[in-house]
C-alpha cells in the first residue's frame, strides 16, 4: 500500500510544472461588429489588434455582417491590457506582393503609386499610430462597436 | 561447462541488449542536437561581435559609424531616373573584417556600386564577378539559418542595420519616412544607429551605447498566411548583403527624386513588430513585404530568440516575449529612456 502511494507520489512530483504551459496571465475574448460611417464593409476586412506595451499581435476577419472575432492568436484568449487596433483592407483590394525588382523600376519608374484610395475606409485606419482606435481589452468577454469616420 | 561456453546469446538476449542501446541513443540524441544548435548560437553571436569590433573600428578611423546604406549620386541609365543603388554599411565595413581583398577589387564610385545586376559596364556590372566569386560571407551569416544563401543576386545578410523604431506608445517618434511596398506603407525610422545616408557616431547616442541597438539578426523563416515559409534576410527575400539605396536625405528626409518611385532601404531595418512575429504578411502588418518591407521583424531559427549588438560592442539574446516597447526604446538611441532589464 505505501509503495503504490509512493509511486503516486512519484508521478506527481515528476509531471510537476507539465500542462498548462500558459504564462501570458490573465486573457480575454474579442469579438464586435465594423463598420465605416454605419455601412458593413467588404467581407474578410481585417482586424488587426497589437498589444500597447507588449506587442502581442492578434487579428480577425469580418464575415458578410460585418461582424469579427480576434482569434488567430491563442485560440482567441488575448492578454488583457491596451491595444492599439488598425483595419486592412481584405487582400483582393490590396495589390499583389509584387513589389518591383530594380529592373522593374528602371523601365517605368513613375509606374507604380500607393493605392490609396482604392480602400472602402480612411487610409488612417491602416496604421496603428493613426488610427486612433485604442481598447482596453478586460479579462472574459469583450464586445466592440468599431465605427470607422 | 562445454555447453555454456558454446551457448552465446538467445535473440531475445540481443533484442533487449539493442532495445537498451536505442533508448539510450534516443535520450541522448536531443541533447546532442541542443548542444550542436547552442553551439551555432555562440558561432552567431561571434558573428555579431566582429561586426561589433568591425565597426568601432570604423568609427575609430572616420570618427564616426558607416551610414546603413548610402545612394549613388551617378544616376541610373546614362540620367533621367535619380540615383542609383550604392553599397550597404557591410561594403564600407568589408576592409575591417578581413575582406580587405574583396574591397580592393571592387569599384565603389559610378553608376550603382550596390547593385550588382546593373547594365553593362557599369560599377555594379564590374563589382559583379569579383562579388558572386567571394560566395557567402561567414561573418555575414547564422549558421543556424535554414533560408537560401541566396536568391540570383549576390548572398544574403543575416544582420541589418537598426535604424529606430516606428510607432512607440511610450514616447514620440517623428523621424519617419513612409515609403510604399506592396500598396502599404512601410515605415523607415531616423532614430536608431544605423541610418539611411547618414552616419551617426557615439556622440549621437544619448541613452548610451550599452542601452541602443546597432545590429539585428534577420535569419528566421516566417510563416505566410498560405502556409509556406519566408525568409526575410536584412535585404528581402531577393537581394543581398551589397545592396544599400537610391534615395537622398534621410529619415524623415528621404527623397526617391522625380524620376523614381523606388525608396527601399536594403540592409536597414526599422523596428515595427515583435521578433519572429507571425504570419509574415503585408496583408496583415504593413511594413512587412518580401523586397523589402522597412518593418520586417527580427527572425531566427534559435529557440525563443533573436541575437543583436548593442553599440558598446557587446551582443545579447533577446527572448521574442520582450515587451515590443522595451524593443523599441532600445532601437532608439535618444528616446531618453534607458533600459537595463530585459
Amino acid at each position: 500500500m505505501n509503495c503504490k502511494r509512493f509511486a503516486i507520489l512519484l508521478i506527481a512530483v515528476a509531471t510537476l510544472g507539465c500542462g498548462n504551459q500558459n504564462d501570458i496571465g490573465p486573457t480575454g475574448r474579442v469579438n464586435g461588429v465594423l463598420t465605416n460611417k454605419g455601412v458593413i464593409l467588404s467581407p474578410h476586412t481585417q482586424v488587426v489588434f497589437l498589444h500597447s506595451q507588449g506587442g502581442t499581435a492578434a487579428y480577425g476577419g469580418t464575415d458578410e455582417k460585418g461582424n469579427f472575432a480576434i482569434d488567430s492568436f491563442n485560440d482567441g484568449n488575448i492578454p488583457i491590457g491596451a491595444y492599439r487596433v488598425m483595419i486592412q483592407p481584405p487582400e483582393s483590394q490590396l495589390g499583389a506582393e509584387d513589389e518591383p525588382s530594380a529592373e522593374e523600376l528602371l523601365e517605368n519608374s513613375n509606374g507604380r503609386k500607393a493605392q490609396k484610395k482604392d480602400a472602402e475606409f480612411a487610409f488612417k485606419y491602416r496604421q496603428l499610430s493613426t488610427s486612433g482606435l485604442e481598447f482596453e481589452v478586460k479579462e472574459g468577454e469583450n464586445v466592440f462597436q468599431i465605427d470607422l469616420k | 561447462m562445454k555447453w555454456n561456453a558454446l551457448r552465446g546469446f538467445t535473440l531475445v538476449e540481443l533484442l533487449v541488449v539493442i532495445a537498451i542501446i536505442g533508448v539510450l541513443i534516443a535520450l541522448l540524441l536531443p541533447a546532442v542536437q541542443q548542444a550542436r544548435e547552442a553551439a551555432r548560437r555562440m558561432q552567431c553571436s561571434n558573428n555579431l561581435k566582429q561586426l561589433g569590433l568591425a565597426l568601432h573600428n570604423y568609427h575609430d578611423q572616420f570618427l564616426a559609424f558607416p551610414p546603413g546604406s548610402v545612394s549613388s549620386t551617378v544616376p541610373r541609365n546614362g540620367g533621367g531616373s535619380g540615383n542609383s543603388f550604392g553599397p550597404s554599411f557591410y561594403g564600407m565595413l568589408l576592409a575591417f573584417f578581413e575582406q580587405g581583398a574583396l574591397h580592393d577589387q571592387m569599384v565603389w564610385v559610378g553608376e550603382s556600386p550596390g547593385y550588382i545586376n546593373e547594365g553593362a559596364g557599369s560599377a555594379g556590372d564590374l563589382n559583379k564577378v569579383p562579388v558572386l566569386a567571394a560566395g557567402p560571407i561567414a561573418a555575414m551569416r547564422c549558421t543556424s539559418s535554414a533560408g537560401p544563401i541566396s536568391n540570383g543576386f549576390e548572398s544574403q545578410a543575416h544582420y541589418a542595420g537598426i535604424s529606430g523604431c516606428a510607432e512607440p506608445t511610450t514616447f514620440t517618434e517623428s523621424r519617419i519616412s513612409t515609403v510604399t511596398v506592396s500598396s502599404q506603407p512601410t515605415l523607415v525610422s531616423g532614430g536608431g544607429m544605423m541610418l539611411t545616408n547618414f552616419s551617426t557616431g557615439f556622440h549621437s547616442c544619448s541613452d548610451g551605447s550599452s542601452n541602443t541597438l546597432m545590429l539585428g539578426e534577420m535569419s528566421g523563416g516566417l510563416l505566410r498566411t498560405d502556409g509556406n515559409k519566408s525568409y526575410p534576410s536584412a535585404s528581402g527575400t531577393d537581394h543581398g548583403w551589397l545592396m544599400g539605396n537610391r534615395v537622398t536625405g534621410y529619415p524623415p528626409n528621404l527623397d526617391s527624386g522625380s524620376n523614381s518611385s523606388d525608396m527601399r532601404c536594403f540592409n536597414t531595418n526599422t523596428i515595427r513588430y515583435s521578433p519572429n512575429q507571425q504570419p509574415f504578411a503585408y496583408q496583415l502588418f504593413p511594413g512587412m513585404a518580401s523586397n523589402v518591407g522597412a518593418n520586417n521583424p527580427l527572425s531566427s531559427e534559435h529557440p525563443g530568440g533573436v541575437m543583436v549588438l548593442l553599440a558598446d560592442g557587446s551582443v545579447q539574446f533577446i527572448a521574442d516575449t520582450i515587451q515590443l516597447e522595451t524593443l523599441k526604446q532600445l532601437a532608439t538611441r535618444d528616446d531618453g529612456q534607458v533600459q537595463s532589464q530585459y
